[in-house]
């Protein structure tokens, strides 16, 4: 249903976007899974037409975005990170200017307006200004202004930020409900969790590149059994944080990968890591690095995060 | 079109009307620069100025009565009030009036006698022109009785001298005389006084022509198109209101996106402007008592002007990054525009040059037009539809680019 084609996007000075290609499928959600700052809004503007790529392509459906732009735009539906409606209108006239802009008129509109709204929990709501909704209830009426047009793909970027875990929960089943309904949909979140629950696949971006790529098991076993365990504390003065500050050979030696080593912070990766852990830190003690502190992470996305890019996903 | 009119315009007038404070405001514009207008320059004009005299006659003579009705008398710029002299004197200290003139007891008989007599004259300091008037109508007088005196100045002293004594009226012989005393002098004098040997006949230099009408009637035109381009101004901001939300970027991922949105609030700001402008032309109308014959072509060619200058401004406003440097950006434009195009001044007023690069705007065509048609003369369509037409076209092309140029960045 989506098809992207090294997709290239750089401003003046930095390159949001490097030559990401992937494919999604009708009735798939397709996380896209990074860091603020990562591309994934870039990349989400390139697909729905609003910012123009460098170079690559995308198709939505049969329709390539930049020969067809308006044939595929009226298979897509977006919504978006901010809050994107009018607080001076009602709920049901924002649905009802939305729905116009995709020609959703008359009693076909008022059915769906109706629908939406008891899905959303805002149907005995929808005669008041938006702007004296909580922000949930806005979440929730953002999601549906974007899929009023029963849209074929649909774009979410980050649709629960900020909202309350009530919400939360509300709005991922409005996207399964979405998936189930057939409509392709990609999600962007920087909730590791959320993809985990939420993506039948993910791509995980940093720096506007694909590092990692799969359904959630496929990337489960690239992580493997091995945990993540992070030291933290600071070197002795006078010594640069370094691999062989630590003496990596020895580290390696006790069944531990170095995924980093910064000067308040030491990333290991090793298989039942925290049977082994004493011998590990008794190596420690005859490093120049003073420990304070020890957390051990059990093997999920975020570790598989960690791993790849030595940094967290909220960092 | 459905989706203009059924979706992008009730959502737009709905916006509108959701801030009727803001919406007051846009009509208070025009309203308070046609008010402001109105008091600097007198209404609609024939409001002309009056020296109040207060005066004291303190003769009470045949003279001093002619004086007093010379001055009260129809024509001459003066409201007159007698009072006894302290009352005079009093209101000029407390700063009413404009002159405090005192006709003392005997002036009368010296004016006959040809004696020497002092009026007492006070003028208000306040006052640099209205007392003027005053003193330089007893100069006149004052010129008038010294040629009487040389014309008739026998008979004068004749009468002022009184019957003989004994008698409390002249005899009959001394009347025939003096008529016929009376009858010769102006026999003598009536070849070079008659006919008039200087014809009077005012004709106004070229360049001042144009105030055949008050001063308020010609800024009227530019007051309306200032206040068009304020309020175009005013709603091509609005536009960030979408921006900063932000819908516009959500409209711009449907298939019509940016130009319908911009062809809607085109529109709904023109239909704002229309009425605004409506009730602004009906009331300067009323206000300036001017001609009905040219008000409908008024009105469309101000809102169409309206329209052209909120894309222009839209367009603009667009290239900056945030609603202040919009505004900063139109109003550069805005205010060289509005002083050459004969809006702070009227394009009569100003030299040659500046007048021809005024009527050369977009903004001083429309002026021009609106003088020709809210003064009931003729009005050259051509310069000002080319150029409100020219102005919506490079706006409508540039706000579409520029909206999308900053959603793209």
């Amino acid at each position: 249903m989506i098809h992207v084609e090294e997709l290239h996007k750089a401003f003046a000075e930095t390159t949001a976007v490097e030559e990401l290609s992937f494919d999604v499928q009708a009735g798939q959600i397709f996380g896209l899974l990074g860091p603020n700052g990562a591309g994934k809004s870039t990349t989400i503007g390139c697909m729905s037409g609003l910012v123009r790529p460098t170079r690559g392509r995308v198709r939505i459906g049969e329709h390539d975005l930049a020969r067809e732009p308006k044939a595929a735009k009226r298979l897509i539906g977006v919504v978006p990170q901010e809050i994107a409606l009018y607080e001076d209108l009602s709920a049901w006239e924002n649905l009802r200017f939305f729905a116009g802009l995709h020609d959703l008129y008359g009693k076909a509109f008022d059915a769906r307006a109706h629908e939406l709204l008891e899905a959303v929990g805002l149907e005995d709501r929808a005669k008041e200004p938006v702007k004296q909704f909580s922000g949930g209830m806005q979440r929730r009426l953002n999601f549906a202004c974007g899929i009023v047009h029963h849209p074929r793909v649909l774009f979410c970027d980050e649709p629960t930020v900020g909202v309350d875990p009530q919400s939360r929960v509300h709005l991922l089943d409005l996207v399964r409900a979405e998936r189930d309904r057939g409509t392709a949909v990609i999600y962007t979140t920087h909730y590791m969790e959320e993809a985990e629950q939420l993506c039948d696949a993910l791509l995980i971006v940093d720096h506007g590149r694909a590092i990692a790529r799969g359904s959630i098991d496929e990337l489960r076993a690239e992580v493997g059994e091995r945990d993540l365990l992070q030291l933290s504390g600071h070197f002795a003065e006078g010594v640069e944080p370094s691999e062989a500050a630590i003496d990596r050979a020895a580290v390696e030696a006790l069944g531990y990968e170095l995924v980093s080593v910064e000067p308040q912070r030491i990333q290991l990766t090793g298989a039942e890591a925290a049977r082994r852990l004493g011998e590990l830190l008794a190596h420690i003690q005859t490093t120049p690095f003073q420990l304070e502190a020890t957390n051990l992470l059990r093997p999920s996305l975020e570790s598989l995060f960690i791993k790849l890019t030595g940094r967290e996903l909220r960092e | 079109m459905r989706r203009i009119f059924g979706t992008h315009l009730p959502k737009d007038l709905r916006m509108l009307f959701a801030d009727p404070w803001a919406l007051l405001l846009s009509l208070a514009i025009p309203l308070v620069l046609g008010g402001l207008m109105s008091l600097a320059f007198g209404g609609a004009g024939d409001v002309q100025p009056e020296a109040t005299v207060y005066l004291a006659d303190e003769d009470e003579s045949l003279i001093s009565e002619l004086l007093v009705n010379a001055l009260a008398s129809e024509g001459v710029p003066v409201a007159l009030f007698q009072a006894d002299w302290e009352t005079c004197r009093a209101a000029l200290e407390d700063g009413d009036g404009s002159v405090a003139l005192r006709l003392p007891t005997g002036f009368g008989e010296r004016l006959l006698l040809e004696e020497p007599v002092t009026l007492e004259v006070i003028t208000n300091p306040a006052q640099t022109v209205l007392p003027g008037i005053v003193t330089g109508f007893l100069e006149v007088f004052r010129e008038g009785h010294f040629y009487l005196h040389r014309l008739f100045g026998g008979p004068l002293r004749l009468i002022a001298g009184g019957p003989p004594e004994g008698s409390t009226l002249f005899e009959n012989a001394q009347v025939a005389a003096l008529s016929i005393q009376i009858n010769g002098l102006i026999q003598d004098v009536e070849g070079r006084l008659f006919p008039p040997q200087i014809q009077l006949a005012t004709v106004p230099p070229e360049e001042q022509r144009a105030f055949d009408r008050p001063l308020s009637q010609l800024l009227l035109p530019g007051v309306l198109v200032m206040a068009l381009m304020f309020l175009a101004q005013g709603f091509a901001e609005q536009l960030w209101r979408e921006r900063d939300v932000p819908t516009l970027r959500r409209v711009a991922t449907t298939p019509w996106g940016v130009t319908e949105l911009i062809a809607s609030k085109t529109l709904s700001a023109t239909l704002m402007l229309a009425a605004i402008l409506a009730i602004c032309i009906v009331l300067g109308a009323a206000a300036f008592d001017l001609p009905t014959a040219g008000l409908v072509q008024a009105w469309l060619l101000a809102t169409f002007a309206g329209a052209a200058f909120y894309l222009l401004f839209g367009f603009i406003g667009s290239l900056a990054s945030g609603q202040r440097g919009a505004n900063i950006l139109t109003s550069m434009l805005l205010f060289p525009l509005l002083m050459i195009g004969g809006s702070f001044l009227p394009l009569e007023t100003m030299p040659d040059t500046f007048a021809l690069l005024g009527r050369a705007t977009p903004n001083g065509s429309v002026v021009e037009a609106l003088n020709a048609l809210l003064g009931g003369g003729e009005v050259a369509w051509l310069l000002p539809l080319a150029a409100c037409a020219g102005t919506g076209l490079v706006g409508a092309v540039g706000f579409v680019w520029g909206i999308r140029r900053g959603l793209r960045t």
